[in-house]
């Protein structure tokens, strides 16, 4: 914002239009002083460019401490001294705006936001800073982006908002759709959780409505983590709910959106064709016919008159069914999420008070969710030096009974043959080759009942000023789960019938309720936590800034469950266990898990003039999980910032080039992770089942090989940073990084002769990340049309293990045929994994497979014998000629692998051959598999934020992508060539494989069994790189003096909005959602359509 | 800033109160302690712990995984698959042709048998070191951890013929000992079993209803030590042994007349005085067998999934009751002469419709020879009149299965499992010849399919007869001794027994090799799905010819093959030692001969 001056000292080097508005300036000025008068009362309307009242913005005369605050209204009155007086008005998110009062005696304030500024105030660890001051690097995102979008957890909306965060949804299933996150690329082989707290307290980012969401810091570098000490090493997620402020105002928020999935495999739902494949993929492999023609005839048949009945009354397309079975099973999901929140500030007291209800039905029968989510944040000043408060949630979560996370499962284990329900009956694969019923619907509604979780978390806490700039803050928090899992066999469930010949299945083993189950689970957890902060901040000599932070932090850990299966029962609908007949297994349940920590830390801040900036963080942590050997780590820090900008001779330079402000930082620490069990530095014997005499007696084995010097993984992390402001609406931040983590929990391979014991957990390896991670915004406005983009950019370059079992080393052979170099590794002695490998010298789960041979063709070399590179281009025998080069390879003596017998139930037309990458003579064997120098974990991430307004127009898109990773989809029946009667055939396969008919296919021939195109080989890699429009928003917030002539005196604000959420993806990865990781059959993730309002009473 | 005396007072309060939550910090907050495992160093210190121990290598008889988890690697069984009168559908790597040093085979059969053998190494240190039970009991536990340890050792050198020995607890780094030989292994088990034989506290047998039964006695110990000796050729020595199995009570069970074979299988006589050694199952989930999952039918309670079958070459080899051999062409004149295809016609349902027979053609049965009426009535008669162990130990064709409440039939082809052609189902494919034996009949006799409650044979007295025969055989001859040896298990089938007196019947036996002959198809016919079979070829040497003859394969009983074997190379008659045991110990143990590394 530009400041006026009565007398500009700018003037005389102002540019032209510069210089006009300065004498344009002074006019007023001028005409201003002549009407100057005595002390006057002035009222105002301060609002957004929205123009939504702001209540609680600070206004105060300039110079003075005199001020007020405004109202729910937005209005303010204040008695100024004198028409010179200058007010000035801040309000926290939005640019501070000083205005000359003159004569007016009222006036109207437009603020306009901020992002991204130095002035910002950044919620640190244990405490919150001013942007400017910073010396480690984290990232914010405001509350603002998150609310108003139909997401109905936290972590999914976090994508593309935030450099160096890795953010991706791992499942699409109501309730458990949270997002996955990493900071800052991976940087452990052990779990690399991502420390999250809420209002200070270790907890779910999940369990916090988005509406309550105040901010959210992400701290990135070791610096800012190392107050966090051993928890610290994957980043934290400091998330800050709202506090009330201003006159009491009642918000409602709703969002009703339609979902459905963005991609899913897809299979051939065409009986006839189906059949015909599968036959094709047995006589391939030299076996029977499996659907005779007398089977396949009437489906053709039916196929002519599909409404026809059968001479048993059942309509043909019943019979004689082609069912789409994700069309069927698949119904567009109807969510809502409400949130109704009061909030205000009255005297000593502050309050927010929220509720919300999220239902979901679900895209699949008996998998939808509902939940409850309440929450009260009170803060209560009893004193000038005594504040007491709480945050406390309670959520209450309800889920289907269905095994929803495996329905896709269902969709692969299938066939079009099966009709879903008629008359009563689920159909069953009526064919008669294979019994299994393969029902999705049925499958689906298996069990009925409840699964409840319930969590409450509450935190109080004191705040007390002991002495000037000392301060106490002591907190104590509860938190505990309980989850409820109480179901049974659903009896009604259990009616099949072959529509063909009319006749019921006898599944009476099930249908019987002597054999009907019930299932009840129970869990509970909690969390006990109590922390004690000291706090002295000082100001020495004016210029001389200092802070320091003591405090201590305990918490401890316990979860049990009790789970009992029970047998017989009364009927269907009398499924208490009390009432079942016999128990087949025996109850489970124990602590499964039980720990504690205990830390102290303490920080120094330490800066000059808001120009050189220190920071010292410590950390001393001890854990249960560690031996007396191993519990206590020290944490430490330090990081240093100079605000160029304040060096008087710099600051000319760049003012000169309207950049606004230039700091440079750098830190470095170290971090540590607790990967390990709860007891894995102990040997421990388990329980293991065996009986004598028909009776069960206790047996015990030792399980885990003991590790008595377990301790801390430690990452030791260096950042650099830099961060510009310039040309009054542009900001940009720089950081890089380096993360080096050593002494990784990891259980080595150990020599199988050990026996079943798992190997000791021992801190054996290193991973080393590099990355770059840049943040560009740009905020503009003209006139009422404001504009605003922000990009972020990661670029994880390196992430390597450097540490592992050694390197891997190649010992040279001879080549039995061409006397050539052969060569074979110790790859199994220096890793682990399989088709991904985690290796010295490589990065974390390279992918390593063997490759498809690529030939020239040409089949044999000018002398006339045959010639090794001389093979089919693409890798697959797809004529006589290829074949024939492959028994003249034999006959030279070459072998293929893993097969190497031609013929058609062996070695084929329509099979891959594979390249002979170690010179053994063996085309194709383990030994060929290469590194292919791409992992699952993407190197680039990107983000990109747009946003639009004009008057009471806004319109936003939120892009998210990222790249440089690859997916393995080999997957049986979802991507494969190996098809069996019972399981579905994926289309893209059935449209595009080797045949007599399609000799160019892409994929290889089908098959019933197979050994050879299955193999782990490069053909199945796939670049997963995606790009999505996560979120496209416009809304309209109705004007003022609409509101005023209708809904005034009842609403006082409405915004309506409709909204996208994963409406486009870009991917050269079909399969599948490329967002979900690796191919599989998870729940899939959501294309929503929304609309919302947004109602301030 | 001086502070009023309001504010000291409030401070004071404060102060307090953060006290009082610091003062509930607890001093020990960190030892947490796990409430479902115990402890290294309180195993073997009481008497409750002690046999728990014990108990806990007795569970590595299934290999180190829980039971009932329907992973039919582990169970004894599943090694049918391999032999010549077992067969498995599903192509599996040892008889495919592409097994190689990585197979999960070899891997998880040697990491299940030296864990085995790593708990009774436990306990045989630490017993006598740590435990306060007494003497006696001590003794006893002991010797039991040394007949398992022989036992693991003589699975592992049964198909590796050599294999690195470790006697006492070993570090997990320091596992580095090269492979001894077949004969120093065979050795340290003989030790071993010696010493349990020796043990004066190691009853010789256990009466049924026992609280202890299962355990191991010393009957076993002279059973397993007279079969480790017929590896070694040390007939005599063998002899002795067994000799010492009858003097300990142990006896065939007859108890049920004509139906003792059949009923010797099911649970009420799993404590039966053949019972030398047994895997103790209960119809407790995680405590049963899965057998009944992998070698039932879709007819058998639960829906189970028929991977593994008998073959045709075992039908074939049950005798006429006569003891005359089988032959088909007797049954079916022109048999012979027919492809294993053609003869797929007289297997077909009688009434088979057009487009079943045309399908039949279509695979190439010779459908000129099908009887309408009296096709099932033709092929019914190969099983008639024969050595009944067939139709107790293998569903033949045409012959009823009572399934989980409804009885079924073995019918060709397949209509559909429900009225009204109750045809029995499979998995994947159906018309084999499917296991009666060991597969429960009707809901009544289990819950669920992985909780097979009867007990499992790992040696039972008819075993020890046999091998007596062997041995007795091998050493002298045929003699009326060793005749009369193998007539107590024929007796008990109800097949004619055998002689050297009347060289017009069939029962005569010629020679000595034709009695060893005599005694491998004795064995081959009495112990289907038990898992010796593959075992036994593989010590005779037969196991090579008989597995991979030309065109041998899972067969129709029509003699079909579903896919042919491939045999890869004659060496896979030992198995490999596991690439990752070669390579992680830096080659001090050595890569099995014939096999790539």
């Amino acid at each position: 914002m530009k400041k006026i001056y009565p007398i500009s000292p700018l003037l005389g080097k102002a540019s032209n239009a510069l210089l006009k508005k300065c004498m344009l300036s002074m006019l007023l000025t001028l005409f201003c002083a002549l009407c100057m008068a005595q002390a006057h009362k002035v009222s105002g309307i301060v609002q957004d460019n929205k123009g939504v009242p702001l209540p609680g913005v600070s206004v105060k005369i300039k110079g003075t401490a005199i001020g007020t605050v405004t109202n729910t209204e937005g209005a303010f009155s204040i008695n100024v001294p004198n028409d010179q007086a200058v007010l000035t008005f801040t309000f926290i998110g939005f640019i501070k705006q000083e205005k000359l009062v003159g004569s007016a005696h009222t006036i109207t304030i437009v603020m306009a936001e901020q992002s991204n500024t130095l002035n910002d105030v950044v919620v640190v660890g244990y405490g919150t800073q001013k942007k400017a001051d910073l010396t480690g690097s984290v990232a914010t995102i405001t509350g603002k982006s998150l609310q108003d979008r139909p997401i109905t957890n936290l972590s999914s909306g976090l994508a593309g908002l935030a450099p160096g965060l890795y953010v991706h949804q791992t499942t699409g299933q109501p309730g458990s759709d949270g997002a996955s996150f990493n900071i800052r690329g991976t940087s452990t082989l052990s779990s690399a959780n991502v420390l999250v707290l809420v209002d200070g307290i270790q907890g779910r980012i999940d369990d916090v409505n988005p509406q309550d969401v105040e901010s959210i810091s992400i701290l990135k570098d070791a610096a800012s983590t190392a107050i966090y000490g051993a928890l610290g090493a994957n980043g934290v997620v400091l998330i800050t709910t709202r506090k009330g402020t201003g006159k009491s105002t009642l918000t409602y928020n709703g969002i009703f959106s339609g979902t459905t999935p963005t991609r899913i495999p897809k299979y051939l739902n065409n009986s006839v064709q189906y059949m015909n494949l599968l036959n094709e993929a047995s006589l391939n492999v030299g076996g029977a016919v499996i659907y005779t023609p007398d089977i396949i005839k009437p489906y053709m048949d039916a196929a002519t008159n599909p409404n026809g009945l059968t001479p048993l009354g059942i309509p043909n397309y019943v019979a004689y069914a082609n069912t789409d079975w994700a069309k069927t099973a698949i119904k567009r999901s109807d969510l809502q999420n409400n949130t109704l929140s009061v909030s205000g500030s009255a005297d000593n007291i502050s309050y927010l008070l929220s509720i919300g209800y999220i239902n979901n039905t679900g895209i699949v029968g008996n998998s939808g969710y509902s939940g409850y989510r309440a929450r009260i944040n009170v803060e209560a000043k009893v004193n000038d030096y005594v504040t007491v408060g709480t945050t406390t949630f309670a959520n209450y979560d309800d889920y289907g009974e269905a095994n929803s996370s495996d329905f896709l499962n269902y969709l692969r284990q299938t066939t079009p043959m099966a009709y879903p329900y008629y008359n009563g009956f689920y159909g069953i694969d009526p064919v008669p080759v294979d019994g299994a019923t393969g029902n999705v619907d049925s499958r689906l509604y298996t069990y009925t009942g409840d699964q409840t979780i319930t969590r409450l978390n509450s935190t109080w806490y004191l705040k007390a000023k002991l002495w000037k700039g000392l301060s106490f803050e002591p907190r104590f928090n509860y938190s505990p789960v309980f989850n409820e899992d109480n179901y049974y066999t659903n009896p009604k469930n259990l009616l099949f019938k072959n529509f063909q010949t009319s006749t019921a299945v006898s599944n009476t083993d099930q249908a019987d309720p002597t054999s009907l189950y019930a299932y009840n689970n129970f869990s509970k957890s909690y969390m006990l936590t109590m922390e004690s902060l000291l706090r002295y901040n000082t100001v020495i000599a004016k210029n001389h800034n200092i802070g320091i932070l003591l405090g201590y932090n305990q918490y401890q850990v316990h979860a049990y469950n009790t789970a009992i299966t029970a047998k017989g029962l009364v009927d269907g609908s009398v499924n208490a266990i009390s009432t079942a007949s016999s128990f087949p297994s025996n109850p489970t349940g124990s602590i499964t898990s039980n720990y504690a920590f205990r830390s102290f830390f303490g920080r120094l801040n330490y800066n000059f003039k808001d120009k050189y900036l220190f920071e010292a963080n410590l950390r001393r942590d001890g854990s249960s999980r560690f031996g007396p050997q191993g519990r206590f780590g020290y944490f430490p820090s330090v990081s240093a910032g100079w605000n160029i900008y304040q060096e008087p001779v710099i600051k000319r330079v760049l003012d000169k080039a309207d950049i606004n402000s230039f700091k440079i930082r750098g830190s470095y620490g170290r971090v540590g992770n607790v990967a390990s069990g709860d007891y894995d530095w102990q040997a421990l014997y388990s329980t293991v089942n065996t009986s004598l005499n028909g009776t069960p007696v206790v047996g015990v084995r030792q399980s885990k090989i003991a590790n008595p010097i377990l301790h801390w993984e430690t990452t030791a992390e260096t950042d650099l940073g830099l961060d510009i402001l310039a040309f009054k609406g542009l900001s940009f931040t720089a950081d890089w990084f380096n993360k080096s983590t050593s002494g990784i929990l990891y259980t080595p391979p150990i020599d199988i002769t050990v026996g079943t014991a798992s190997a000791p957990t021992v801190n054996l390896a290193a991973v080393q990340a590099k990355g770059i991670e840049f943040q560009l915004g740009w905020n503009g406005n003209k006139g009422q049309f404001r504009y605003s983009v922000n990009g972020n950019f990661t670029y994880n370059y390196f992430n390597n293990v450097t540490q592992y079992k050694g390197l891997i080393t190649n010992t040279y052979g001879v080549n039995p045929i061409n006397g050539g170099v052969s060569v074979t590794n110790n790859i199994s002695a220096v890793s682990t994994g399989g088709s991904t490998r985690v290796v010295q010298g490589h990065p974390i789960g390279e992918y390593y497979l063997q490759t498809v041979y690529k030939g020239t063709g040409t089949y044999v070399t000018s002398s006339g014998a045959v010639d090794p590179n001389g093979g089919p281009k693409d890798g697959m025998i797809r004529s006589d000629a290829d074949l024939n080069w492959v028994k003249a390879m034999q006959a030279a003596g070459y072998k293929f692998a893993p097969v190497n017998t031609v013929g058609a139930s062996n070695l084929y037309k329509g099979d891959l051959i594979y390249a002979d990458n170690n010179n053994d003579g063996i085309y194709g064997n383990t030994a060929d598999a290469k590194f292919q120098k791409v992992s699952t974990q993407p190197k680039y991430l990107y983000g990109l934020n747009f946003n639009l307004s004009y008057k009471g127009f806004n319109l936003s898109a939120l892009l998210a992508g990222a790249a440089g990773m690859s997916f393995y989809t080999q997957y049986d029946y979802v991507n494969s060539v190996f098809v069996r009667n019972g399981s579905s055939i994926p289309t893209q396969v059935a449209n595009n494989h080797y045949s007599s008919t399609d000799l160019n296919a892409y994929y290889p021939r089908l098959k019933t069994n197979d050994a050879i195109d299955n193999v782990a080989s490069n053909f199945w890699l796939v670049n997963a790189a995606y790009l999505k429009l996560k979120n496209v928003q416009l809304g309209y917030t109705l004007p003022q003096r609409i509101m005023d002539r209708f809904g005034g005196k009842v609403i006082k604000s409405l915004n309506i909005y409709v909204t996208g959420e994963n409406i486009l993806t870009l991917s050269g990865f079909k399969i599948g959602d490329p967002e979900l990781g690796s191919i599989g059959t998870t729940y899939p993730i959501m294309k929503q359509y929304a609309l919302g309002i947004n109602a301030k009473f | 800033m001086v502070l009023s005396n309001m504010t000291m007072k409030k401070i004071f309060q404060i102060c307090s109160v953060a006290l009082i939550l610091v003062g509930g910090c607890k001093k020990n907050l960190l030892d947490t302690h796990p409430n479902n495992q115990v402890a290294t160093s309180n195993v073997w210190t009481s008497d409750a712990l002690t046999v728990e121990g014990v108990n806990g290598v007795y569970a590595a008889l299934r290999g180190g995984a829980s039971s009932g988890t329907g992973d039919m690697l582990y169970e004894l069984y599943s090694m049918d698959r391999y032999g010549v009168t077992g067969q498995d559908y599903q192509q599996v790597e040892l008889t495919q042709g592409t097994a190689t040093v990585n197979s999960g085979l070899f891997s998880t059969a040697w990491q299940a048998l030296y864990e085995g053998i790593a708990r009774a190494n436990d306990a045989i240190l630490n017993i006598p070191a740590k435990s306060p039970s007494s003497a006696t009991k001590k003794g006893q536990y002991v010797a039991e951890c040394k007949f398992l340890r022989a036992y693991f050792y003589y699975r592992l050198n049964q198909v590796w013929q050599g294999v690195p020995i470790y006697l006492t607890p070993t570090d997990y780094n320091k596992f580095n000992h090269p492979k001894s030989t077949a004969d120093q292994v065979w050795a340290v088990i003989i030790n071993d079993l010696t010493d349990a034989i020796n043990e004066p506290n190691l009853p010789a047998k256990y009466a049924a209803g026992s609280t202890d039964y299962g355990r191991v006695t010393k009957g076993a110990a002279y059973a397993l030590r007279g079969k480790v000796y017929m590896y070694q050729k040390n007939w005599a020595a063998a002899i002795a042994d067994f000799q010492q199995v009858k003097a300990s009570g142990y006896a065939l069970y007859t108890g049920a007349g004509a139906n003792s074979y059949s009923q010797l299988f099911k649970l009420a006589n799993e404590q039966c005085p053949e019972m030398i050694f047994s895997m103790q199952n209960m119809d407790l989930a995680g405590y049963g067998s899965d057998i009944e999952w992998y070698c039932g039918t879709r007819a058998s309670f639960g829906s189970c999934w028929s991977y593994y079958s008998g073959t045709p070459y075992l039908a074939d080899l049950y005798e006429n009751a006569d003891g005359s051999k089988f032959n088909w062409d007797s049954v079916i004149p022109g048999w012979s002469s027919l492809t294993p295809a053609q003869r797929e016609v007289f297997f077909i349902r009688d009434g088979a419709t057009p487009a079943e027979l045309a399908a039949a053609a279509n695979r190439g049965a010779q459908i000129s020879l099908y009887l309408p009426a009296g096709n099932q009535a033709r092929v019914m008669q190969a099983y008639a009149n024969r050595d009944p162990r067939m139709t107790q130990t293998l569903i033949t064709p045409y012959s009823s299965y009572q399934g989980s409440g409804t009885t079924y039939k073995w019918q060709w082809p397949f209509r559909s499992a429900a009225s009204p052609n109750y045809d029995i189902q499979a998995d994947n494919t159906v018309g084999f010849y499917y296991y009666r034996k060991f597969v429960e009949t009707g809901p009544s006799e289990i819950s669920a399919r992985n909780q097979i409650p009867v007990d499992f044979p790992i040696i039972r007295y008819a075993d020890v007869l046999l091998s007596w025969a062997e041995a007795l055989n091998e050493a002298s001859g045929v003699t009326q001794a060793g005749l009369d040896l193998a007539n107590q298990v024929r007796a008990r089938a109800g097949v004619a027994l055998l002689q050297n007196t009347n060289s017009a019947l069939p029962t005569y036996v010629s020679s000595q090799d034709d009695f060893r002959q005599r005694i491998r198809n004795e064995r081959r016919v009495e112990f289907p799905n038990e898992g010796v079979d593959y075992f036994d070829e593989l010590r005779w040497g037969t196991w090579l010819d008989l597995k991979f003859k030309p065109g041998n394969g899972p067969m129709f009983p029509w003699g079909a093959a579903y896919y042919t074997y491939v045999n890869q190379g004659n060496y896979i008659t030992t198995w490999p030692v596991p690439n990752s045991v070669v390579q992680i110990t830096n080659g001090n143990v050595q890569g099995t001969a014939g096999w790539t590394y």
